[in-house]
């Protein structure tokens, strides 16, 4: 049950994300009719916006319509029913007891509005999902909109339809938040609330008052940082409709915590969220962005370490790039970047020539950016050669701290390998695999040292880890000498048993066949003496117990 | 007939068997020492026993080794928790010879346990224990219940985790019973958890108690042995009869060697690890008791929680406990005179029986949480001991 | 193990039953004696690690002795004489101990600097400093040992012994030259 509700939202999910992803959502093929009216009514509205606030109808035949439709309402409620008419409802020929219930034939107040005509009047916010999903989750009635049906269904799920619906909290969201009450306009048209370029104001009215964020201790400066972002920029300055907006990451009617597994703007799925237009070439190359980029990530080291391992100590795009404010870093940013986690290999890395070297891009110079490839020595000889020639002496000093370091990881590893394999001789490898753990932490440590590029801390390395195998060898020798001289006393004592062993043997048979000889003499004279055959072991009569 | 009558004596030998004399002759005289020995070693014994008649000396022999090797281990041992692990170590790996005095002592008690196992198999096969013997098989089967008790305490005593957390188990298991349950538990271990309390009660059990009882028992054992005499085979009562020395001492003497070989073999090949030190806030993987409890670690498995009033697991216990009642009653279950196998078919079903049920509970004791692998097979055991899950290649 | 008292039983049993030796054929006898070394080898192997085992605190290391810092010079004025404690590194079973076991008599005098172990030379008792006699004297058995460490009087076999001492960044340095002193 519960889980076919998940896929529907998931299903319902990706459909909307189709829907506010393509550039023009009214070139959709099917439902000619939908179409038209969905056309119809924001050009509607637009052009009276154009012409300002006015009542004025450009088609007196339809405002006329209207009047009709509003019936009696409109006398009392004249302020409503204006803003009301320019709105995709009014346009679309709804009328107010439609939603409001009441009665807009009679003309007395008290009667219009009585609870035995179904009045219902202005619903509290909390009741107001279940009062727009009256339609909106009618599929029938939805049917020649070309609207979706599940927004209800998403929105009580969601965060703010958790808070409102289920903790009764009704300052979270609920739907006339971001799309309006009597005024609600399609998304299409430039002045809803819901017009793509609006929608980070919208979001905003909400999400950048402190004092309503304080209650769920979330930050209000996201707008802030998103307008100066390049998506923000874009959007905002360039109207380019197509860079990210709140929505495109956190969901629409939809939005959980980020926390949650299923949000968009988890950790783990960050990183395809981002894809989702970031790998789209058409739309990249009008960004002048490469559309590989998602991609390579996958590829590299982070990519590899936070999907495939699922470590999530690892970055996703937001960690180098940040997220609302989300922007390439700039070239004297990228090792503040890097050195947010690989703070050691930063520090040192701050003392090496390449620091002040000009045009040099820091980290990704040799790392490259996306597709990081496992660091190690070969770095030296790829990477060098990027700017300095193979017959350089920095080149050639590259391949020699490169070859030192090699050298001494394979030192430690074969001490590694020695405890290992003398590890199976059943001796306490305490001492030993701790000396091996300390050629490793000297792994470690040597890593970031080497950003200095100096090739005195190669040297140090490689004398430590000559050292080391030097102690676990000798460890090793002595565990070997130990089981050879075991191994020779088993053999000695095996052997010096065996002989006993081998003597007592032939030493009992003897006695055996010569009692029985004489067992079988005393027998035959026994028998010719007519006596019964004695007692043999005679030893025992004098002192016998019994 | 004795050693020196099949020795030509020369000119040396001749002052050394004088001088011998001379001290034999000096003892005699004041202690009847040699009359003694004489009367145990001139005990008169069918000729035709077979092996397994030496298995008591086999156990005498690893007894002795038990002696030895633990005087020489508690020379250094400290009965204390903060210094029991280090100390066993440092026999383990500086203390000379250390090693071989720790193994011979770790494997001559399994070894030991062993051999009483076969020695009592022996008796029961044989119908040994029938009348005038009864009483000595008691102090037999007590044997065995304090040489068990030697084991659990002994195996604390390392403090490494294997042994920590193998006894909480152990000394866990009688908390089930109703009202003594909790006492005892508490008895034994001298406090609510296996603490240094434990270690010290263990510890003086293991090396002031027992054994004191198991000399005791073991004198009275083979008192009572050379009153009676060796049971001769069944059906073969009036076989010729030979002195005790030299000819059953040897055959004795080739058992005890090669009990000694297998020993050194078993120190030097495989021997006991000494995992690390014993930590309350870690349990380790697969903690199980000793090999000789397994099958009743096992049994008590089988049992549901409750059955009818009592909890599963007491029911289990005093069961299992019943094949030590079994083992003491033997002599009156099997009350015939015959000691023929053909006259005792019953008993002898019921005492295979049970055998046969211990073994297979060792046996499932052993792979019950195991990844058992087999011709390239590995298959998995459930706590039960049933297959699991069976990976190919 | 046991196998030693069986033996001496049988030739003791020789002895009461004083059969003779006769009639014993030499491949029989070169037999007995065979098992009879065999039997001493094992006796030998057996008893060997036992041995070594139990003489096993002999082949204990001590820690090479390090200089130790004992006081600041100034605690020890010209002409005063004082008692202060130090560590005598020892192996004691499975651990190293470095307690403050012993006691050493620092005494300054014109030009020099002394450090002699308070262990009486005689059976290792504690010598005190008596400045009335200007002498340590030992509380046992009355041994007496000048201010310059010779024995004055009573039984002691020698002289005190000495420590290294230095005096390093105003502080008094010693330094045992091996065993317990």
């Amino acid at each position: 049950m519960k889980l076919v509700s998940q896929h529907h939202i998931l299903l319902s999910c990706s459909l909307l994300m189709a829907f506010s992803t393509a550039p023009v959502l009214a070139s959709q093929p099917e439902k000619p009719a939908p179409k038209t009216a969905l056309s119809a009514a924001p050009s509607n509205s637009v052009s009276s916006a154009a012409k300002g606030p006015s009542t004025t109808a450009a088609d007196p035949a339809a405002e006329a319509k209207f009047l009709a439709k509003m019936g009696s309402c409109a006398e009392c409620h004249a302020d409503n029913a204006t803003i009301f008419q320019k709105s995709v409802h009014g346009s679309d020929g709804i009328a107010c007891v439609d939603c409001h219930g009441g009665d807009s034939s009679v003309e007395v107040a008290e009667e219009a509005h009585a609870a035995t005509k179904g009045f219902v009047g202005k619903p509290s916010r909390r009741d107001v999902p279940a009062f727009c999903a009256k339609c909106h989750s009618d599929a029938k009635r939805m049917a020649n909109t070309g609207l979706p049906t599940d927004q209800y269904e998403q929105y009580k799920n969601s965060f703010h339809g958790k808070k409102v619906l289920v903790e009764g909290d009704s300052n979270a969201a609920v739907c006339t938040d971001c799309h309006g009450t009597h005024d609600i306009l399609s998304k299409k048209n430039p002045l809803a609330r819901t017009y793509r370029a609006n929608i980070p104001a919208t979001c905003d009215r909400c999400h950048g008052d402190d004092a309503k964020m304080n209650a769920y201790a979330i930050p209000t400066d996201q707008f802030k940082k998103w307008k100066q972002s390049f998506h923000g920029r874009a959007v905002l300055e360039k109207h380019d409709l197509s860079a990210a907006i709140c929505t495109d990451c956190h969901g629409k009617h939809d939005i959980v915590n980020p926390e949650d597994a299923h949000s968009r703007v988890h950790h783990l799925s960050i990183v395809k969220t981002c894809t989702r237009c970031h790998a789209d070439a058409e739309l990249m190359k009008r960004h002048n962005l490469s559309a590989a980029i998602p991609a390579d990530y996958v590829a590299g080291i982070h990519g590899i370490a936070l999907l495939k391992r699922g470590i999530t100590a690892a970055p996703a795009c937001t960690n180098c790039h940040g997220n609302h404010g989300a922007l390439p870093p700039g070239v004297k940013q990228v090792a503040m970047v890097c050195g947010r986690c690989h703070m050691r290999s930063e520090e040192f890395y701050n003392k090496s020539p390449h620091r002040q070297a000009k045009g040099f891009r820091g980290c990704i110079e040799c790392h490259r950016n996306h597709r990081i490839a496992e660091p190690g020595s070969w770095l030296f000889s790829s990477a060098c050669e990027r700017c300095h020639p193979g017959d350089s002496p920095a080149s050639a000093r590259g391949k020699a701290l490169a070859e030192t370091f090699d050298r001494a990881v394979f030192t430690l590893e074969q001490a590694a390998k020695e405890v290992k394999d003398a590890a199976g001789y059943g001796f306490s490898m305490e001492k030993l695999e701790a000396v091996v753990e300390e050629g490793r932490q000297a792994r470690v440590e040597v890593v970031p040292a080497l950003h200095t590029l100096d090739p005195r801390e190669a040297d140090r390395f490689a004398e430590k880890a000559t050292d080391i195998l030097k102690t676990v060898q000798q460890g090793v020798q002595q565990i070997r000498i130990r089981i050879l001289m075991r191994a020779g006393s088993l053999g000695m004592v095996l052997i010096v048993i065996m002989g006993i062993v081998f003597v007592f043997k032939l030493k009992i048979d003897r006695l055996h066949h010569e009692e029985e000889e004489e067992a079988a003499l005393r027998a035959a004279n026994g028998a010719s003496a007519g006596e019964p055959p004695a007692e043999p072991a005679a030893a025992d009569k004098t002192n016998g117990l019994s | 007939m004795s050693y020196l009558d099949l020795v030509q004596p020369t000119a040396g030998d001749r002052l050394a068997v004088r001088a011998l004399k001379a001290t034999a002759r000096f003892l005699e005289d004041r202690i009847r020492l040699v009359s003694l020995v004489d009367f145990l070693a001139s005990k008169p014994v069918p000729h035709d026993l077979n092996w397994a008649y030496t298995l008591g000396s086999v156990c005498l022999f690893l007894l002795a080794n038990q002696i030895v090797t633990g005087v020489l281990l508690a020379l250094y041992y400290r009965p204390a928790i903060s210094e029991a692990y280090e100390s066993v170590r440092h026999i383990e790996e500086e203390v000379t010879c250390g090693w071989l005095v720790r193994q011979l002592h770790a494997w001559g008690a399994n070894l030991m346990i062993l051999a009483l196992c076969f020695h009592m198999a022996r008796v029961l096969w044989y119908g040994s224990y029938k009348k005038p013997r009864e009483i000595n098989w008691l102090i037999g089967v007590g044997l065995l219940l304090a040489t068990l008790t030697f084991g659990f305490t002994g195996y604390l005593l390392p403090w490494d985790q294997l042994s920590y957390w193998a006894s909480k188990v152990g000394t866990e298991i009688p908390g089930a019973l109703p009202v003594i349950g909790s006492v005892l538990v508490k008895v034994m271990r001298g406090g609510e958890e296996i603490t240094g309390a434990t270690v010290g009660r263990f510890y003086t059990l293991h090396t002031l108690v027992l054994p004191g009882i198991v000399l005791g028992l073991v004198f009275l054992h083979l008192a009572i042995m050379r009153y009676h005499g060796i049971t001769a085979l069944p059906g073969k009562e009036h076989s010729r009869k030979v002195p005790f020395f030299p000819h059953h001492v040897m055959k004795d003497a080739i058992s005890i060697y090669l009990t000694l070989a297998v020993l050194y073999v078993l120190v030097v090949v495989s021997p006991w690890k000494l995992h690390e030190k014993a930590d309350a806030l870690v349990t380790p993987e697969g903690v199980k008791p000793e090999w000789y409890f397994l099958w009743m670690y096992q049994f008590i498995k089988y049992f549901p929680q409750q059955i009818g009033f009592m909890s599963g697991k007491v029911v289990g216990i005093v069961l299992s406990s019943g094949v030590f009642g079994l083992l003491a009653l033997a002599p009156v279950l099997d009350f015939g005179e015959g000691r023929l196998i053909q006259q005792r078919k019953l008993f002898m079903s019921l005492a295979l029986a049970v055998l046969l049920g211990v073994l297979s509970l060792t046996v499932l004791g052993y792979i019950c949480e195991r990844d058992i692998s087999l011709l390239g097979t590995t298959i998995h055991f459930d706590i039960k001991g049933f297959p699991e899950k069976v990976t190919g290649k | 193990m046991n196998r030693v008292g069986t033996e001496s039983g049988a030739l003791e049993d020789v002895s009461v039953s004083a059969a003779d030796a006769g009639g014993g054929l030499p491949r029989r006898c070169m037999l007995l004696r065979l098992a009879a070394a065999l039997q001493a080898a094992t006796a030998a192997a057996l008893g060997l690690p036992v041995v070594r085992f139990l003489l096993a605190p002999l082949r204990s290391r001590v820690a090479a002795s390090e200089w130790q810092r004992l006081t600041a010079s100034a605690d020890v004025p010209l002409g005063a004489t004082i008692a202060l404690k130090y560590r005598i590194p020892e192996a004691e079973g499975y651990r190293q101990s470095a307690a403050d076991t012993g006691t050493v008599w620092v005494a300054r005098r014109p030009g020099r600097l002394d450090a002699f172990s308070a262990v009486c030379t005689h059976l290792g008792c504690n010598v005190a400093w008596e400045p009335a006699r200007n002498v340590f004297a030992c509380p046992c058995h009355g041994g007496l040992f000048s201010a310059a460490g010779q024995v004055v009087g009573g039984p002691p076999p020698r002289p005190l012994t000495q420590l290294e001492i230095k005096e390093e960044g105003g502080a008094i340095w010693v330094r045992s030259k091996g065993n317990r002193v």
